[in-house]
Order: structure tokens, then sequence, then C-alpha cells
């Protein structure tokens, strides 16, 4: 990316009313502005950087460029080319409000835009600190060896785009956010829910333990009572009478156990053929039919179907097909197209075109099993008196033999009540035995699987926490290796233009971390580097922090030499030159000796002279001539006010 | 791409190198990273490219490293 400064304007900004610095066509590499102290350097360089970077003044600063307390409002405009495209950035100043309005305008889309409008990344990339390092300051010149703290590391990052990487970062962090917004995403909420699901698990398996528990009781309870039963009978059949019409209920219970038995398979048999059960679902099944028969026939089935009708001679209702019907076939047999699973339904067709059934037999078996819960009944009955009669008979053994069979029968009862509990499975039945996931084994097992989703969500949301913050560690690692590559290079590069700069001194920028932290064979420690070597350093340093990177950017600097003694000053003058593909330079004339001369003779070279006149009107001037000889009336004016 | 933009993405790429070798991810998370690297220094990925790579990232309950 390619950026640079074609010209700027001021109006109402300070002494200067009305002026317009127009650096040229072609543009010069170099272009030296001669400004007097006092009359603008500064303010134009705090101009261009607000303009170049979106930083609100505060109403303070805006009002610092008024003229007068008359003038309502000032502009500044920023000409430049970014990339082969024009582009004029406008500071409109309002004094009265103390605020800033900014606007670009762009050749390629003509008009004005409010804000500012620069491509993506080169506007990303002019945040207020890096602009300083281009829109070179001298006072930060002073103080290049300390650039704010991190300023060296965040320049390589910024230049080489090594914060496009550190963005992936935060956008990996915003995908996780996102993913993490109804789940949880700590360990400690993973744990939880693992703990709520390993005591799930746990009431599922006591559940289970319970139920085979219970299942064992009603089986020996059963057995007891069976082998109770037994003596029971042995002792009513002691009784001679008794004996013989127990005998008799044995039997009918036999007989009534068999018929009930016959009964209950016959109508189980019927029950597979739903027709049969009853007229009213029989009603329903013929209902059913009638509406399958207008479905649509399956698509695969029937595209085969219709292909091999529409090539048959003969239709299957035995009118023949000849062309137009074949075409007409063909052309309708989208519109009959179902889905899949012919199979499917045409059984089910069939099966209900089938469930023709007669309704009384099983109305018959159902009246059968009736009567013989009825028999069933009396027989009981009938032995309860029988025990009843030997009980009033006196028999000890009995008694005790009734009681005991008594207290089986209520076990069994709790026992076969909790399994109930347990096993229930249709929901009216749970209800009806209030169950819950802490007593029923199928609602404790549905608890499990919710509780297994709820854990796997979590996991899900954990794994992708971790990778994540994998993946955000090797992005940092890339960063910090690649910066650390990038720092050497700029430092090595430095140090290579220090020795031209400042041969005979043994300067050097031992490490490029937070800081320039500065190494020499002659001097002790940082304080003892001179304000000239300072500069070197800083011109060094930021000459070789740009010449590699891959945007192209103008270097703005005031005073560039105005510190350096008159050698330094020619190795500056001679090194900078090479350093940028545009510099523009804001000099005194006292400058000139050393640095601005050396631009004399370069062809690419524009001098420009601002200044302002008795009236207080401020101008700009072009040429080498006003250039030089500006220099040699502020020596008459300084001898005759002297 | 300018000289000075290869420059410093061989640089970058170099640096992508050296991490992936010491941590030895997977063929496909490497193969994902270097890609989205460039695409990242030319600010040309969309998010689904980061999702992607987080999902090849070492999976620590499948029991990666």
């Amino acid at each position: 990316m390619d950026l640079r400064i074609l010209g700027w304007t001021y109006k109402n900004i300070r002494g200067m009313r009305e002026l317009e610095v127009t650096l040229g066509s072609p543009l010069p590499r170099w272009s030296l502005i001669q400004m007097p102290n006092g009359t603008g350097k500064t303010t134009t360089l705090t101009l261009m950087r607000m303009a170049l970077a979106e930083e609100p003044p505060t109403p303070e600063q805006v009002r610092s460029f008024r003229p007068d307390e008359t003038t309502k409002g000032g502009e500044f405009n920023l000409r430049l080319r970014v990339d082969g495209e024009n582009v004029w950035l406008y500071l409109k100043f309002d004094y009265h409000t103390g605020s800033l309005s900014r606007f670009t305008s762009r050749t390629a889309q003509g008009g004005m835009e409010a804000g500012l409008r620069l491509k993506r990344p080169l506007q990303k990339m002019l945040t207020p600190t890096f602009t300083k390092l281009f829109v070179f300051d001298g006072e930060l010149a002073k103080s290049i060896r300390d650039i704010s703290k991190d300023e060296a590391a965040k320049a390589i990052s910024t230049l080489y785009r090594l914060d496009s990487i550190e963005r992936l970062e935060r956008v990996a962090g915003e995908i996780l956010r996102r993913d993490q917004t109804a789940n949880v995403s700590t360990d400690k909420g993973l744990s939880n829910l693992q703990g709520r699901l390993r005591n799930a698990l746990d009431q599922l398996e006591t559940l289970k333990s319970r139920k085979k528990e219970l299942e064992r009781q009603r089986a020996r309870l059963e057995k007891e009572m069976a082998a109770l039963q037994v003596r029971r009978d042995e002792r009513i059949s002691s009784s001679a009478n008794l004996k013989q019409r127990l005998e008799e209920v044995n039997a009918k219970r036999n007989d009534i156990a068999k018929l009930t038995f016959e009964a209950t398979e016959k109508l189980a048999q019927l029950g597979r053929n739903p027709a049969a059960v009853s007229a009213r679902l029989q009603d329903r099944l013929h209902d059913l039919s009638s509406r399958l028969q207008k479905l649509k026939l399956p698509r695969t089935t029937s595209v085969e179907f219709f292909r091999e009708l529409a090539l048959s001679a003969e239709c299957i209702c035995g009118r023949s097909i000849g062309p137009h019907e074949k075409e007409t076939i063909e052309r309708r047999a989208n519109e009959f197209l179902g889905e899949d699973q012919v199979g499917v339904i045409n059984a089910m067709k069939d099966a209900l075109r089938h469930s023709e059934a007669d309704t009384s037999a099983v109305r018959d078996l159902v009246d059968t099993l009736k009567s013989q819960l009825r028999a069933r009944q009396e027989v009981d009955n009938e032995y309860d008196l029988i025990v009843m009669e030997r009980h009033e008979q006196g028999d000890e053994e009995l008694d005790q033999i009734q009681r005991d069979l008594t207290d089986r029968a209520d076990k069994l009862r709790q026992a076969e009540r909790q399994l109930r509990v347990l096993t229930a499975s249709a929901k009216h039945e749970q209800d009806a035995l209030e169950c819950d996931e802490d007593n029923n084994i199928i609602l404790c097992d549905r608890h499990v699987r919710e509780r297994q989703a709820a854990l796997s969500d979590a996991t899900n949301t954990m794994r992708l926490q971790k990778q994540t913050e994998y993946v955000q560690e090797v992005l940092e690692q890339v960063v910090r290796v690649s910066s650390d590559q990038l720092r050497l290079r700029v430092q090595r590069a430095t140090n290579e233009k220090l020795k031209t700069i400042l041969p005979g001194e043994q300067l050097r920028v031992k490490e490029i971390g937070n800081s320039l932290l500065l190494h020499t064979d002659t001097l002790t420690s940082k304080e003892s580097v001179s304000e000239g070597q300072s500069l070197a350093v800083a011109y060094a340093f930021l000459a070789s922090l740009f010449e590699d990177a891959p945007y192209n950017l103008p270097f703005v600097v005031d005073s560039p030499a105005v510190s350096l003694d008159s050698k330094v000053r020619r190795e500056v003058a001679e090194l900078i030159p090479n350093l940028f593909g545009q510099a523009i330079f804001f000099v005194i004339s006292s400058e000139r000796d050393g640095f601005a001369e050396s631009f004399y003779d370069r062809p690419d070279a524009k001098f420009i002279t601002v200044q302002t006149d008795r009236n207080g009107k401020t101008t700009a001037q072009e040429g080498i001539t006003a250039f030089r000889s500006f220099h040699s009336k502020d020596d008459e004016s300084a001898r005759v006010t002297s | 791409m300018t000289s000075k933009d290869k420059d410093i993405a061989d640089e970058i790429a170099r640096a992508v190198e050296l991490v992936l070798t010491e941590r030895r991810p997977s063929k496909e998370f490497a193969n994902r990273f270097r890609q989205l690297i460039r695409n990242a220094v030319n600010d040309n990925y969309a998010d689904s490219d980061v999702r992607s790579l987080i999902d090849a990232a070492p999976d620590p309950y499948r029991g990666d490293k």
C-alpha cells in the first residue's frame, strides 16, 4: 500500500487565514518547508496527525487553533494519494462549540463522506500512536529510545501485519463466546454436571437393585404362601367331611383356570386384528383405508411403473396405448408421485382392505371371561367358608398357618405395590402412584439420559473452549516468534545505518524490546547519549522500520537537524533521502547549514518558504532562491533588532 | 505481491513452521493453520475458517495432546 502527501490547506488556523501548500506534480521525493519558529510547524504536524488518525480532540485542543475571538470556524485539508487515488481529508473546526467534523472525499467516489474513510487496512493501521512514528515530532526524537513503552513492538506488529494474526485470536474468542451462550463454560460447571449424572446413575442402579430384591422377595413370598396353602389344605383335609368339599372346590378352581386360560389365549389371538375388537374401531379403519386409497404413489416405484406402462401397447385397463396416451402418461406421471416406502403403504392398504371381521367372537370371549371371574369369586367364597368351618372346629396349627398366610399376603401386596411404583411406564399409572425419578426406573432412566445430554452439551462446549485456547496459544506463539524475528531484522538494519551515520562511535541498538536498548563501547549508559545521537538512532530505527514494511508511508519531520552538530547533520542528510519514498522536512533557517543545503543540488527536491508579512498575511513561496534568501532576511532582521 | 510483502510473508511463514514443528499438531490442523495465517495477513478470511481450525485442534476429551 502506498500513501503520499500531495499538499494541505489552512483556513483560519492560528496565524494562517488562508494558505495552501502544494508539493507539486510530479510529486517531489523531498520537500523542505521552511517556516520560522512560531509560525505553525508543530501545528501543521499536529493537524496532519489529527487528519490521518481518528482520535477526537478535546474542545480545548480545537479552540487552540482559533486565530482570534471573533473567528467562528476553521478548516484544514490534507490532500493524499493512496494507491494512485486522490483522497482529501477535511477537518472542520467549530471554535464556538469546540467540536471537530471530519469529511473524506475520493476521486473514485466523488462527493464528501462524513468521517475518516480510508481503505480499511490503512485506516486500521493509522492509530494516533502509530501516526506519530512517520509524522515525526521533535519531542519524540528526544525520547525515541523510550518510544512509550511497547511502541516499537506495536509498530512492528502493525507495519508487518502481525496484528492481523492477533485479530484471529480475538475472532476465535468471539466464536467461543457465541457457542457458550446456553452451556456451561467452566470446569466447575462441567464438574457439577458430571456429579449430577453420577448421582442419577447411582439412583438408577439403586432402583434396579431394589427391583431385583423385591422380585426375589415376591418369589419367596409366593413360594411360602403356596407351601402354606398346601399345609392349610392338608389341615382342612384332616376333617373327613370337609375333605371332599375341598377337593370339589379345588377341582372347580382348576376348571376355571383352564377355561380362563383358553379364553384369554383366543382373545389375544383375535386382538391382532383390530377390526375384530369393536365395530367402532372397524369403522375408523375403513375410513383410514379410503383415505389411503387417495394417497399418491411413491416416486421411485411410480417412475418405473409409469415408464413401463408408457412403453406397453396396452394399458392395464385393456385399452390400447398410442403415441398421444404415451405422451400423456409420461407428462402426468410426476403429478401422481409421492415419497418412498411404497411397500409399507401398499401393505397398509392391503391390510386395511382386508380388515373386515366379526366382532361377536370377541364379545363372546369377553362374556366367557367375565363369567369365569364370577365363578372364581364364588369358589373362593366357598373355600373361605370351608376354612372358617375348620377354624370353628378348633385347630391351633391351622390358625397359625392362616396368620402366616395373612402376613405373607400383606408383605406380597406391599412388594407388588413397590414393584409397580418402580416399573410403572404409563403416564396415568405413574401419576396415580406418585412416581418420580427417585422411585421409578423409567423416569430415573429418562432423567439419566437428560443428564447425559446436558453433560454432552457441556463437554462439547468445554471441548470447544480447550480447542479455542489451543488455537489462541499457537497464534500467540506465532506472533511472538514473528515479532522476535522482525525486531531482530529491524535491529540489524538499524545498526547497519548507525555505522554509516555515526562511523566513529560504537553506538548500537542492542535490543528492540519494549523500547530501544542501546549499547555502546564508549558510553556507559543511555543518559550519556547526546540529543544528536538519539536523533541519529531515531532516524536509523524509523528508516529500518519502514523500509521493509509492506506499506510505503511518507516521512514528515519537524526540525530534523536542529539538535545535530554539523558533522552528524551531513551524515543524517546523506542517509535520510534514501530511506523514504517521500520525505517532508519542516525546517528553520538555522538548519540550512549542513542539512538543507545538501538537497540544493538534488533535482527531486522542492523548497517552499512560508512567511508572514507585516500585515499578518501568511504566504507560501516556492523555489530555492526564496528558501535561501529567507535565511538572509531573517539574519538581517535579527541584527537590526539587536 | 511485492517483494516486501513476500519477505514479510516468508518471515511469518518461518515462524509458523517453527511453532508447528515444536507443537506437532495433526496434519489437518497444520495445513489449515498455514492457510489461515496466509489469508489473515492478506485480510482475506471468514470466521468459518477460524471455526474450522478450532475444530481441527487437538481434542483433550478424545485423548489428543
